[in-house]
């Protein structure tokens, strides 16, 4: 039977090591610059950084990804496409891409490349994948999270396209590379600047015994004492709704699926992915190891798959504060 | 330079959007689009209704194109922009599957959801048959030059309107009333300019219309027309707004043809919208910025 294939976040080397001693199939990481979605500052890895990573995993049976899927602009394609060069040259597994005129070129400079189609990319339907898979040959495609398990089943059935969904971490409520909330407020996305809700334009200010939380000066929530919240972003901000504050986007939520183990499985479901490239080695270690073991238990007695409670404790204690959601996989 | 009309994003019903056209067949744009662009569930009109409409407004010479959904995520979806492409008019995909399944249209536009970033993305969309590229919202002035400087391709910008700013499988407006998408009450349609979300400090930033997020602010390019036709974009598009469309377009039109100034068509605009406007995206910035080029501003402005 071929497993469901476990792929993590290495925003560093050492992320990377922790990943695949932890039981990742896959690393996936990204160069020092705007060319991937998680270009935070001190992220991220040098050429000789990657090859060390590559054989790193490559001495252990694993694989890296490098994921290219952020959309060039002005005259910047080139940086895209020496990115592509980099990642065949140091011998990455597959290269995770979003925009079409980088597919293109990574297609027609190196015909044999494994071609994966990022989330970045939207697509999120059968016609689409054809769509990519006609034009740029597309391996595998890495599903928004927009879709119910049901749906991904159907999908399934229709295409040899693999399909990669999101089991662990941050949840994106609105479907990637159609997101422009962060370069509404703040100038940059990860669309465009690698970065959704950089930074440098979040400040924290207590006032009047509450901890309010802006974002480029545009106010996101305002936290009571006994409150906490994620990384703060747009779509998880507090806002006034026909007079009433709530959050009118989406709950300070975490996605965790691995409940749905089974079900991702049993829908043909080709590997799991763990968001957080900006997150810390330890981090990745932990999640790394009990989605690892939440994984190897379904399979060794897929009918009497269970849950267990220490899994649950680990994989929600890493969410900063928020509380684990299964997002839209079992209803819309 | 051509205005242009966008699809109605917002959920108006049937007879109002028939009257809306029917409107609509004598504003001086060359282009209408039609669909439904946000929701399959909030379809105001039926195809036979699109065909009707679009064949009416050919005979005033319109050029009628139709607009597919952005978030294409399940059968149903999916079937919405099958019958879309079905069609007899243009098609504007707003997501891959409508250009994988529009082979044989006779116009093939790629809408403002697909990422035509840069130039090698056009070339490559020019390449599989599309013939005008509607730019992504965020791209500033720099990075439309840097596309229609090396390509042929016929442009449009968004010159005027609330932003689409992002979609979701959840429905925003169903939540402000406890439901989900799928036991919608069609609650949108009480909201014809969309749900206002605003700050803790009651600082309007958003507008919630169903699936969709928009900005609380309207863009207005209607400074940088001039700009925008010598960079070599053709298009301009006004993106529908309840009630004051007409109004809207007969301002861009005077002031296109120059007949107005700059200082009084902002004037005009000015008194058709409530809330504000932002230009930021045009000028590199963040979207919700409202940049006044000082010099070329004011030499403009004769009141």
């Amino acid at each position: 039977m071929k497993k469901l294939e476990l792929c993590c976040p290495a925003g560093n080397l050492p992320s990377l090591k922790a990943a695949i001693d932890n039981g990742a199939d896959v690393a996936y990481l990204g160069f020092q610059n705007a060319t991937n979605a998680r270009n935070f500052e001190g992220l991220n890895f040098s050429l000789k950084e990657i090859e060390e990573g590559v054989a790193y995993a490559h001495s252990r049976g694993k694989k890296v990804f490098a994921a290219i899927n952020t959309f060039p602009q002005l005259d910047d394609a080139k940086v895209w496409f020496q990115a592509v060069d980099d990642a065949y040259s140091l011998k990455v597994d597959a290269v995770i891409l979003a925009n079409m005129g980088v597919l293109r070129y990574a297609r027609d400079k190196y015909p044999e490349m494994n071609l994966h189609l990022s989330v970045q990319a939207s697509c999120s339907n059968i016609e689409s994948i054809n769509f990519y898979k006609e034009h740029f040959g597309i391996k595998r495609v890495v599903l928004p999270r927009v879709m119910t398990v049901d749906e991904m089943k159907v999908l399934r059935s229709k295409t040899d396209v693999e399909l990669e969904v999101f089991a662990l971490g941050g949840l994106c409520i609105n479907v990637e590379g159609r997101c422009y909330l962060s370069s509404y407020v703040t100038g940059v996305s990860c669309n465009t600047g690698g970065v959704c809700s950089p930074s440098r334009f979040v400040r924290f200010e207590n006032k009047d015994d509450k901890l309010r939380i802006t974002l480029n000066d545009i106010l996101l929530n305002e936290l009571a004492s006994d409150e906490s919240s994620p990384y703060p972003t747009c779509c998880k901000g507090r806002y006034y709704v026909d007079g009433k504050p709530f959050y009118a986007f989406e709950e300070p939520e975490s996605l965790n699926v691995m409940e749905l183990i089974p079900r991702l499985a049993d829908a043909g479901i080709d590997a799991l992915k763990v968001e957080g490239r900006q997150r810390t080695k330890s981090y990745v270690a932990l999640v790394t190891k009990t989605l690892r073991t939440a994984v190897d238990s379904y399979y060794q007695n897929p009918s009497g798959f269970v849950m267990k409670p220490e899994w649950i404790k680990e994989s929600n204690s890493s969410f900063e504060g928020s509380a684990p959601t299964l997002g839209c996989y079992l209803e819309k | 330079m051509d205005l242009t009309l966008g699809p109605v994003l917002f959920d108006w019903g049937r007879d109002k959007l028939l009257e809306f056209y029917k409107e609509a067949a004598g504003w001086p744009v060359s282009d209408i689009y039609l669909g439904e662009v946000v929701c399959h569930r909030k379809r105001g009109l039926t195809p036979d209704d699109i065909i009707k409409i679009g064949e009416d407004l050919e005979k005033v010479g319109k050029n009628v194109v139709i607009s597919t959904l952005s978030l294409v995520s399940d059968d149903k979806d999916l079937d919405v922009v099958r019958e879309a492409c079905l069609l007899p008019f243009a098609i504007e995909a707003n997501d891959a599957s409508a250009l994988q399944l529009t082979k044989r249209k006779k116009g093939l536009v790629a809408g403002p959801h697909i990422t035509s970033y840069n130039y090698d993305s056009v070339q490559f969309l020019k390449g599989i048959g599309v013939n005008r590229v509607v730019f992504p919202l965020e791209l500033s002035r720099d990075a439309m030059a840097a596309i229609t400087e090396r390509s042929d391709i016929e442009t449009e910008a968004f010159v005027y309107g609330k932003l689409p700013l992002a979609f979701s499988w959840r429905c925003y407006t169903s939540r402000a009333f406890g439901l989900m998408k799928s036991n919608c009450k069609i609650d949108c349609r009480k909201y014809p300019e969309g749900m206002m979300i605003e700050t803790l400090e009651r600082k309007p930033l958003f507008i919630v219309n169903g699936t969709q997020i928009m900005s609380a602010l309207t863009m207005n390019l209607i400074d940088y027309l001039d700009e925008l036709r010598d960079i070599g974009i053709t298009k301009a598009r006004i993106s529908p707004q309840y009630g004051v469309t007409g109004d809207v377009v007969k301002v861009f039109k005077e002031r296109l043809d120059g007949r107005i100034s700059v200082g009084e068509a902002n004037n005009r605009l000015k008194a058709l919208e409530k809330t504000g406007f932002c230009n930021g995206w045009y000028h590199g910035k963040a979207g919700w910025e409202d940049v006044k080029e000082s010099a070329e501003w004011k030499s403009l402005v004769i009141e």
